[in-house]
């Protein structure tokens, strides 16, 4: 898959960030960068070249909120799709409002953050 | 010469007369020079006769007299007489009258002067006229004026004071008949006028008369007595009438007064409103009224044959005598005492005596006064006054009774803000004292903070204060106090009005709660749960982040095995374990958050269709598989509860459950019906299976948590709970009962009741 399609991920486990570094490489889909706060993310999205097409976010993050950071995204790059992830269930509404493309409750298996991640980068 | 011998004897004759009269005589010339006096004025004026023929007629009279010597010498030549002093050698001065006459003395005018000594008649012309004026004075004292009338000269006189109390000016005019009975009162003139002409006409000595006369210039009517004498001559006749006039007027008043005093008194005595009796000192009654009379029930005759004592209660006799005893011994002057008498029907009759005494010259004249006034109302209203104060007293110490077995402060005043009753916690929620106020101002002693603003709450607004001066009631009000050792707290206030039968303020309470322990308890409780439900966002957070982790690792694994064809049925079964524990910890989790939210009020109820929520469970379980499963439901649209759309996974519990429990085939039952429970109407939704049923014991431990009941299935032990806790949160509740009733072995039936929504 081209670079252009490629994936960032904010989360601020790092286990879970390496899993997922894992999980992109072993399906193949490039990642444009990781980051472990919303400070950080931003920074990274900003300096991305290109830019991440598909962002995963976690909703708890250190320094700002995970709606936080994906207002600024959007802000930057409004055609970004968003996969929001959260263990409160009840953040699904919330971040779809806010502007989330698709929001999964923790845990979420690998076949369907997959299969997320793919359709939105062929979009 | 005969002439001559003739006239020298005539003359000598003549002196002979002259030296011996026994008069006093000078003959002077009109200039008033002495020129011849006689032995009777040398012996009177003491100057000798050398001494007289050389002096003037001037000169014999003293400084005073001496301006009138020329006027007198004027007329002496006509012959006059009159009184004037002379004054003797030796300085004293007598009266004199002078008679004089003018004559010719060998061709010469001369005047021949008689003087009588008149001392004696002057002194006896001073005691006549002060006699006259003692009498006037002594009439006008007494008021006694007299008249006198001379019937041979019909010559009538009256006396100054006659004129005085006939209200005319003394001898203003000639006294008549006619004018005294002008005087006298019209109504009385024909009476007074035939008591004078009667006495005489029926030949009587005297008579007496009262009767009044008017004053004519005031037209002031005055009382007189008047006392008539006749007097007779030796036939008999009546000559004169001499009478005396009194006026009574004062006399006459003050008998009208003293009689109208007697019968007041004697009304007063007769009528008056309590009982009077005069008795002696023997104790036997003198008099008494029919005031008296009506109070002992017995007449005025019984009463005056008794004795005082005799109508005393026995049980007040005693003391009755010792009062009597101390008014006799003159210990006392008087005694004021409330006993009882034996009324003459038989009944006893409170009354309060006065009694004085009034004491005469001898013991035996001493007279015993009393006012009787009869109190047996009054008694009784005392009696029941001081039952009805005994009546309040209990109640007031039950009331404190259960004031003090309170466990709140409580304060009552009465309407000006005094406090009359408070209990022993007031005493120690204010920390061992409560000052006592004795209006509103007081209160300030109280120091006391509204928690809401923290503002210091003065005496005026305080509840207690406002339930008295405005009728407020207010409940429940938060506030922070400094008590007397200078500790604070926290205490629930809450004040109302008292008011009487007529709804008149006549008081307030206030109920102080300490809720100090409760507040540091909440506070400590708020701090825990917050901190209880940070661990658990926390814990939640990390366990779900750690969950996603393991079931990505696992999968992972999983993956890179079977492409790796490591992956065999028991590698499959071995794995499968993790799995399956990885999905109950995150179902406990769920399950914790879940409650933690109902718990919070975060899931609100609204209305819901029941049908489409139960058809969408049973299009749910309709395939289970590896499981045969038939779910009967018969849908009735229309059927709106009150409850979140977490209903849905109630009912799921609930079907789950069932599947779980029983064997295939499985048969489940869902029914829905309407009842009513306390007045509210309710959907009964049941759940009922076929599976192995839960016995008796059991029934109520499965709705509790971390209880779970005897069962082949596996489970956290939250579910019912939480299907519990959901519901009762709509305001519903569970239940669970045999499906056949007595046999538990042939399945369970769960019934949720939900509230019907209302309509619109």
């Amino acid at each position: 898959m081209s670079d252009e399609y490629c994936v960032g991920i904010v989360d601020d486990e790092e286990m879970l960030v390496r899993t997922y570094r894992m999980l992109f490489e072993r399906q193949h889909i490039p990642l444009s960068f990781i980051a472990l706060d919303s400070t950080e993310a931003i920074e990274k999205f900003k300096a991305a070249s290109p830019r991440p097409k598909v962002m995963i976010i976690d909703y708890r993050l250190p320094r700002a909120s995970g709606i936080e950071v994906m207002h600024e995204i959007l802000r930057m790059e409004p055609d970004t799709k968003t996969i929001f992830i959260s263990a409160d269930g009840d953040i699904g509404e919330e971040s779809l409002k806010a502007g989330a493309t698709i929001f999964f409750k923790k845990p979420v298996r690998t076949k369907e953050i997959i299969a997320a991640v793919r359709s939105l980068l062929i979009k | 010469m005969y002439q001559e011998h003739e006239v020298v004897k005539d003359n000598n004759f003549y002196r002979y007369i002259f030296e011996n009269v026994r008069d006093p005589v000078l003959i002077i010339r009109p200039d008033g020079r002495i020129i011849d006096a006689n032995r009777a004025i040398i012996e009177a004026v003491g100057f000798t006769k050398t001494e007289l023929l050389s002096m003037n007629v001037s000169d014999l009279r003293p400084l005073s007299e001496k301006p009138k010597v020329c006027e007198d010498l004027g007329r002496s030549r006509e012959g006059c007489v009159f009184e004037t002093i002379y004054q003797r050698r030796d300085g004293r001065v007598f009266p004199v009258e002078i008679s004089t006459q003018g004559a010719t003395l060998g061709g010469e005018l001369v005047f021949l002067e008689i003087i009588r000594d008149i001392t004696r008649r002057k002194q006896a012309d001073e005691a006549v006229n002060r006699l006259r004026a003692t009498l006037e004075k002594s009439q006008e004292i007494a008021h006694l004026g007299s008249w006198e009338l001379d019937l041979e000269n019909n010559l009538l006189t009256w006396s100054d004071e006659a004129y005085r109390i006939f209200g005319l000016k003394p001898q203003e005019f000639g006294a008549t008949y006619e004018a005294f009975l002008e005087v006298v009162h019209p109504d009385d003139r024909a009476t007074v006028d035939d008591a004078y002409s009667s006495s005489i006409r029926l030949g009587k000595k005297s008579y007496e008369i009262d009767h009044r006369i008017v004053w004519k210039r005031t037209g002031e009517i005055r009382f007189v007595h008047e006392k008539c004498e006749h007097f007779r001559d030796r036939w008999g006749n009546i000559t004169r009438s001499v009478g005396i006039v009194q006026d009574i007027t004062e006399r006459k008043m003050a008998e009208d007064a003293l009689r109208a005093s007697e019968e007041r008194f004697r009304n007063f005595f007769e009528n008056a409103g309590v009982g009077i009796v005069i008795g002696n000192t023997d104790k036997k009654y003198l008099a008494v009224n029919d005031r008296f009379c009506e109070i002992t029930g017995y007449s005025r005759e019984e009463l005056l044959k008794m004795g005082c004592g005799e109508l005393v209660h026995p049980d007040d006799q005693e003391a009755d005598h010792f009062e009597v005893q101390r008014l006799l011994r003159g210990e006392a002057s008087s005694f004021i005492r409330e006993f009882r008498y034996v009324h003459a029907s038989g009944s006893t009759v409170w009354v309060r005596l006065n009694i004085s005494i009034m004491r005469g010259n001898r013991p035996e004249d001493h007279r015993l006064i009393g006012v009787v006034e009869e109190i047996t109302e009054q008694k009784r209203a005392e009696e029941a006054r001081e039952r009805l104060l005994k009546e309040v007293e209990d109640q007031r110490t039950r009331l404190q009774a259960i004031l003090d077995s309170l466990p709140v402060g409580v304060w009552i005043a009465d309407a000006t803000g005094r406090m009359v009753m408070t209990n022993d916690i007031t005493r120690v929620i204010w920390g061992g004292k409560a000052p006592v106020s004795e209006r509103i101002e007081d209160y300030n002693q109280y120091k006391f903070w509204w928690s809401e603003t923290g503002e210091r709450a003065m005496a005026e607004d305080m509840p207690l204060a406002r339930a008295i001066t405005h009728g407020e009631t207010r409940k429940n009000i938060l506030i922070d106090i400094e008590r007397f050792d200078g500790t604070r707290g926290s205490e629930l206030i809450s004040g109302a009005p008292i008011r009487d039968s007529g709804g008149e303020i006549i008081g307030g309470v206030v109920i102080i709660q300490d809720i100090s322990e409760l507040r540091r308890t909440e506070e400590e409780l708020k701090a825990a749960k917050a901190q209880a439900e940070l661990y658990l966002d926390l814990m939640g957070h990390d366990i779900s982040n750690m969950h996603q982790i393991i079931l990505m690792q696992l999968e992972l694994a999983l993956s890179v095995m079977d492409e790796e064809g490591k992956l065999d049925a028991r590698h499959r079964d071995m794995l499968d374990i993790p799995f399956k524990t990885l999905e109950r910890s995150v179902n406990l989790i769920h399950n914790v958050r879940m409650l933690q939210k109902i718990r919070s009020g975060e899931y609100r109820a609204e209305p819901l269709d029941l049908s489409s929520v139960i058809r969408e469970i049973v299009n749910m379980y309709s395939e289970v598989p590896g499981r045969n499963v038939t779910i009967q439901y018969s849908a009735s649209p229309g059927q709106t509860v009150m409850a979140s759309p977490l209903i849905k996974d109630v009912m799921s519990n609930l079907v789950d459950n069932a599947v779980k429990h029983a064997q295939d085939p499985v048969l489940i039952g869902i029914g829905v019906s309407q009842v009513e429970h306390r007045g509210i109407a309710y959907y009964r939704v049941s759940v009922e299976d076929n599976g192995s049923g839960i016995p008796d014991e059991k029934k109520d431990l499965i709705f509790q948590r971390f209880k779970r009941g005897q069962t082949t299935a596996k489970g956290t032990g939250l579910g019912l709970y939480i299907v519990k806790t959901l519901v009762e949160s709509f305001g519903g509740r569970v239940e669970v009962e045999d499906r056949i009733a007595g046999d538990h072995t042939r399945g369970a039936r769960f019934s949720v009741y939900l509230p019907v929504a209302e309509a619109g």
